[in-house]
């Protein structure tokens, strides 16, 4: 079940019917919610039911013990971050790491039957993995008190607005909320009706019209071995990387926003997870905006715990490089990813080595051009199926390839318009045309809101796509 | 992606991005205003795409493009079968009309047939091929079938929310299905409610144009596609007992009328059809094995439909010949059991005398 599909709307109006039913009465509404989780994610494959039961039953009691000052505080914490990761290692890097070890046994000329494992892989694992590490950390180091009750920790870490694909929440916001009783307002409705519209424009009338534009050339996402690389021109190879760093922008904010205005709906507030990044000058920058869930999660649970920048210049390259290799492979289990992940971490220690902490220094525009390019080569490997596609690609841009006879409609040089309209509506003036006074009339917005939801159904690709990061 | 695509996407986006919260306000207010934006802007929208010429890209379509293709190639006189995946799989156009000219009529066969094709979406694409022909058919036979008249809805059974299904569902699609199962076009009561709240549903994504710019096409750029789909291996498993007693059972249930619906809307088209040129139009059903959806067509032909030429299967000299491996399942011919039934067909056309008028 996702966001765009007919069944979730069916679903999430009986969800929203009978949580606002039940006001007043806080634990049956989050009973609800619960329940109406565990229905959205055993929607997928039921058997993925139990696995998200090991995380919060393990998560739970780890987080209850490491919170307690008693000496066996420590072993909790470890047994609760190893037995999280060992399920994502498992479900997610089990079939990669032995598929490798096999090739490599391979490459060196040697013989060994090394089992190649096929694990289906557990939608939303590395999201809700990672939101519950944090919450068993947080606990352990007294910023948060452990919740005794393992209800509320299954909701937190199932939560299903955000359960799939982010963001990344943390306790410390999430849990206060549970307890506040909120009224079903007009307001409330606003907000929520604004995010998830703004997300579905995003996903369902940009990212998934741009996916005819990718997947003849890089091929579909889903059919491994289906890039045809070789047969397009030049052109049109370089203006599907194009399509591609806007569609995945698109599809995975898209997503965020529409997780953001249906826990609104709830009453629940899930802090927004892209701040226009394409509009970043710098690498640095371009972080402080792009999944902002994960790049917190990984400064405060992995940069930071592995020294930061406190232990020289050295250390503070090699722990950049350390997270975002991390980074890149929590975004897939494949070489490729972590190329992206190298090609990342490599630009922010040269950015740190060049500017230091503070900001650009070669102008906003240079900058943006410089940093919005590399973001674009470097979304080719993150997107390709091998290495030598990527390499293809690469020399497309270079103008070193011979290049085949496909062509993309001329439209796909209109790509760079929309992302230029979804920069430009960022940009405070602008935002400042929204707080005028007519366009805040009651009648006024919701006519306009109506008016936007006919052109968003009009754009609506009827064959729902899935989201792109739901493969992570 | 369509230019439209990217200015509506375009529009979309700084609207969804400029708009801050509202004011505080009551109930009523808002939600009227919120119709009324999202009514008046899908008018807008249906009215631009029917003037740039987008509509619902189906299956459909590419067959009418292929119908005026053919239409064009030559100026022989016309005639037209239209109806579901009986005759999308009964009909070869080029063997059915080598078959008439063999016995000296000059006419050119044209199939007009798709999967659950509803009286109404026949009609619509009928017209279509009418008006973008050379020359109208000078006949046009409409296949009469106990499931497209008693169950208007009959899509749900293959697809729902597809482009196909929605498009099906326009206005008048929508007041005859409406009508039909009003009548109780519908297996039970909990299959109508089913099938009423589908429409509604449908009616309303047709309404609101959902899918119709990402997806709509201009009809040009639809490639043609022969409606006729020959296959030469069986997609279910027959009992040749069951076959054989079916097809040797015949239909003796004397004369049927079509549900008023049906009889209405079959009233109205023959009127439609002779004002914009038809010569003839006449009435028939490819062979299944279920005897009693056999005598459904039989009886229709005796009753509803006696004073107009009429072609039901439950001949021997048909159903003999196809109790072998010429089914692709119970109600759908294999290629082999298609030459079967156009040469019979074709001498049935000759005999009934309605070709006469063309040569």
């Amino acid at each position: 079940m996702i966001f765009t599909q007919p069944v979730f709307f069916i679903f999430l109006a009986i969800t929203f019917t009978l949580y606002w039913l039940l006001r007043g009465r806080r634990e049956a509404q989050l009973a609800v919610l619960l329940v109406a989780s565990a229905i959205f994610y055993g929607w997928w494959d039921w058997r993925f039911l139990a696995l998200i039961g090991i995380v919060i039953a393990l998560s739970w009691l780890s987080a209850l013990q490491a919170a307690k000052r008693t000496p066996s505080r420590r072993a909790w914490l470890v047994a609760g971050i190893a037995g999280n990761l060992a399920i994502l290692g498992i479900f997610k890097y089990a079939g990669f790491f032995s598929t490798s070890f096999a090739e490599l046994v391979s490459a060196l000329g040697l013989r060994a039957n090394v089992p190649v494992l096929n694990i289906l892989l557990p939608v939303g694992v590395s999201f809700y993995v990672f939101q519950a590490i944090s919450y068993i950390v947080d606990t352990a180091r007294g910023d948060l008190e452990a919740e005794p009750r393992l209800r509320r920790v299954a909701l937190y870490i199932a939560f299903f607005p955000q359960l799939v694909a982010g963001p990344i929440v943390r306790a410390a916001s999430f849990f206060p909320q549970m307890d506040h009783n909120k009224r079903l307002s007009g307001a409330l409705l606003a907000a929520g009706a604004r995010a998830f519209l703004l997300g579905f424009a995003y996903k369902a009338g940009i990212a998934d019209n741009l996916a005819p534009l990718v997947d003849p050339v890089f091929g579909d996402a889903l059919k491994p071995g289906d890039a045809h690389i070789a047969a397009w021109s030049n052109e049109a190879v370089i203006g599907a990387t194009l399509a591609f760093a806007a569609q995945i922008y698109f599809d995975f904010a898209g997503y965020s926003l529409m997780a953001i205005g249906v826990a609104r709906w709830f009453g629940f507030f899930i802090p927004k997870n892209f701040d226009h990044p394409y509009a970043s000058p710098d690498i640095a920058d371009f972080w402080h905006r792009w999944h902002i869930s994960l790049s917190s999660w990984l400064r405060d649970y992995l940069y930071i715990p592995l020294g930061g920048n406190r232990a020289g210049k050295f250390n503070t390259y090699r722990n950049l490089m350390l997270t975002m290799l991390l980074g890149g492979l929590w975004h897939g289990a494949a070489w490729t990813f972590v190329v992206w992940g190298a090609l990342h971490g490599l630009a922010l220690a040269v950015h740190r080595a060049f500017y230091g902490r503070n900001g650009h220094r070669i102008g906003y525009l240079p900058g943006l051009i410089l940093t919005q390019f590399f973001v674009l080569l470097a979304w080719v490997p993150f997107r390709a199926e091998s290495f030598g596609d990527t390499l293809d690609v690469w020399r497309a841009f270079a103008g070193l390839r011979a290049g085949g006879e496909g062509v993309l409609p001329w439209t796909v040089w209109l790509v760079p318009v929309l992302i230029l309209v979804d920069t430009l509506v960022g940009l405070p003036a602008v935002r400042r045309l929204g707080r005028m006074t007519a366009l805040r009339e009651p009648l006024v917005w919701w006519g306009a809101l109506g008016a936007l939801t006919a052109i968003l159904l009009a754009l609506y690709p009827l064959e729902a796509r899935p989201f792109v990061y739901f493969q992570f | 992606m369509s230019l439209l695509l990217v200015v509506l996407a375009g529009l979309a986006l700084a609207g969804a991005g400029v708009l801050r919260l509202p004011h505080r306000a009551g109930r009523m207010g808002p939600a009227l205003a919120f119709l009324a934006g999202l009514i008046v802007t899908a008018l807008m929208i249906r009215s631009a795409t029917g003037a740039l010429g987008i509509g619902r890209a189906t299956d459909f379509d590419a067959i009418v493009n292929h119908a005026v293709e053919v239409a064009k190639e030559d100026d022989a006189p016309l005639i037209v079968f239209t109806g579901a995946s009986f005759s999308r799989n009964a009909i070869s156009e080029d063997r059915l009309t080598a078959l008439l000219r063999e016995r000296g009529y000059p006419y050119r066969v044209i199939n007009l047939s798709l999967e659950a094709a509803s009286l109404t979406e026949r009609q619509r694409h009928l017209d279509d091929f009418m008006r973008r022909s050379p020359r109208a058919p000078d006949i046009v036979f409409l296949e009469v079938a106990q499931v497209t008249d008693e169950r208007p809805a009959f899509i749900f059974e293959n697809s729902k929310f597809s482009m196909r299904a929605i498009d099906q569902f326009d206005l008048s699609g929508t007041l005859w299905s409406t009508r039909g199962m009003m009548e109780g076009a519908c297996a039970g009561t909990a299959a109508c409610l089913r099938d009423l709240a589908l429409t509604g549903i449908h009616a309303g994504l047709n309404l609101l144009n959902v899918g119709l710019v990402s997806q709509g096409k201009t009809l040009s750029a639809i490639p043609p596609m022969e409606a006729y789909d020959g296959n030469d291996t069986p997609r279910e498993e027959i009992d040749p007992l069951w076959r054989a007693d079916e097809l040797a059972t015949a239909a003796d249930d004397g004369p049927v009328d079509g549900m008023e619906w049906a009889r209405t809307f079959r009233a109205g088209q023959r009127i439609r059809l002779e004002q914009e040129g038809v010569r003839t139009v006449g009435y028939y059903f490819p062979p299944v094995i279920d005897a009693d959806s056999r005598a459904y067509a039989e009886g229709l032909c005796k009753g509803e439909l006696s004073a107009f030429t009429c072609i039901a299967p439950d001949d021997p000299s048909l159903l003999g010949p196809l109790d072998g491996n010429e089914w692709l399942d119970h109600e759908h011919l294999l290629d082999s059991g298609a030459r079967i039934y156009e040469a019979w067909l074709a001498d049935r056309l000759a005999a009934s005398g309605v070709l006469e008028g063309g040569t």
